[in-house]
């Protein structure tokens, strides 16, 4: 592609008409989290946000972050220990509702977003309580795992925003689907 | 039974256990990618302190942020404490949470149903 033809403009315009707060594309890793966290934090304290509601947001983010850092199948090399990260997008933009939405993109095999397309279908039935519940079935009956997830994330997350989860998958090439998730919290709780 | 002392990172909080003085001190944020690595030195030196008969703990603990990985280690560390006040240890557990932060609050209180040994969950104000 012609470095010239990057429309920066088109960019700036598309976060802008959204509403995107912020955006980050690439490899995710810890300090990555800790940057965008600060400044976060800092943007939304600025715009006094209620301190609950930052955490919230945060939290999810920092979920649907570590998803894309051990389940995206795009991943890069980082120098130490042979350690890898995976690549995806992450972002929070305010809709026209008054609520923040927290999204993420990422490439999943296809057989991987069939599990994923199940777990959200069936985590977007449960009502409130019925999600508690099969919450915390699930962490007592969860064998520890040195993966260290195991599977709980998106309930969480589920948990957090109150609302369904929004989902889509759109499919790249045979092996790979592009996985998009948005996430909703009530900016004023 | 030697002291262990880790300090906070911006996504792991300080860990302070020291079996002279009975206490396990837990404070900071914690939102590791993998919450395994590091709280599993800490129920591995717990499991070994229980090993002796009529011991005692005093476990406070404070966070600001808790992810889904941590939560799992957290249902560990309950689970082995429970284990060890069946057993005749005199363990206590104190939960605080930041003003305001009744996420925090309602995570302890979900991650102590059905336990029988004796817990405060307490609002820490500003």
């Amino acid at each position: 592609m012609d470095m010239n033809n990057i429309g920066v403009y088109s960019i700036y315009k598309l976060m802008q008409d959204n509403q995107i707060q912020f955006s980050y594309k690439g490899p995710i890793t810890q300090d990555i989290l800790i940057s965008l966290g600060d400044s976060i934090k800092e943007k939304l304290h600025r715009e006094d946000c209620d301190a609950k509601v930052v955490r919230k947001v945060f939290a999810i983010l920092v979920e649907a972050a570590h998803n894309i850092l051990k389940y995206s199948s795009e991943k890069t090399q980082l120098d130490e220990k042979n350690k890898s990260a995976g690549i995806g997008l992450i972002g929070i933009s305010k809709t026209l509702y008054n609520e923040f939405a927290i999204f993420s993109g990422n490439l999943v095999s296809t057989t991987e977003a069939e599990e994923i397309r199940r777990r959200l279908e069936h985590i977007n039935t449960l009502s409130k309580d019925e999600l508690k519940q099969s919450y915390s079935t699930q962490l007592k009956q969860g064998k520890l795992s040195s993966d260290g997830s195991a599977g709980l994330g998106l309930y969480e997350v589920a948990r957090k925003s109150g609302r369904p989860i929004e989902f889509s998958f759109s499919a790249i090439d045979d092996e790979h689907v592009f996985f998009e998730l948005k996430v909703y919290v009530k900016v004023e709780d | 039974m030697e002291k262990m002392r880790i300090s906070a990172s911006k996504y792991t909080p300080e860990i302070i256990y020291d079996p002279a003085t009975y206490t396990l001190s837990i404070e900071g944020e914690s939102w590791p990618e993998n919450a395994f690595d590091i709280y599993m030195p800490l129920l591995e030196k717990l499991e070994a302190y229980f090993r002796k008969p009529g011991q005692s703990l005093k476990v406070d603990v404070m966070l600001d942020l808790m992810n889904t990985s941590s939560r799992i280690m957290y249902r560990e560390l309950i689970n082995l404490l429970q284990r060890a006040h069946d057993e005749g240890h005199s363990v206590e557990m104190k939960w605080f949470y930041q003003a305001g932060d009744e996420d925090m609050q309602e995570d302890w209180e979900e991650l102590m149903e059905d336990c029988s040994l004796p817990y405060h969950i307490v609002e820490r104000e500003e």
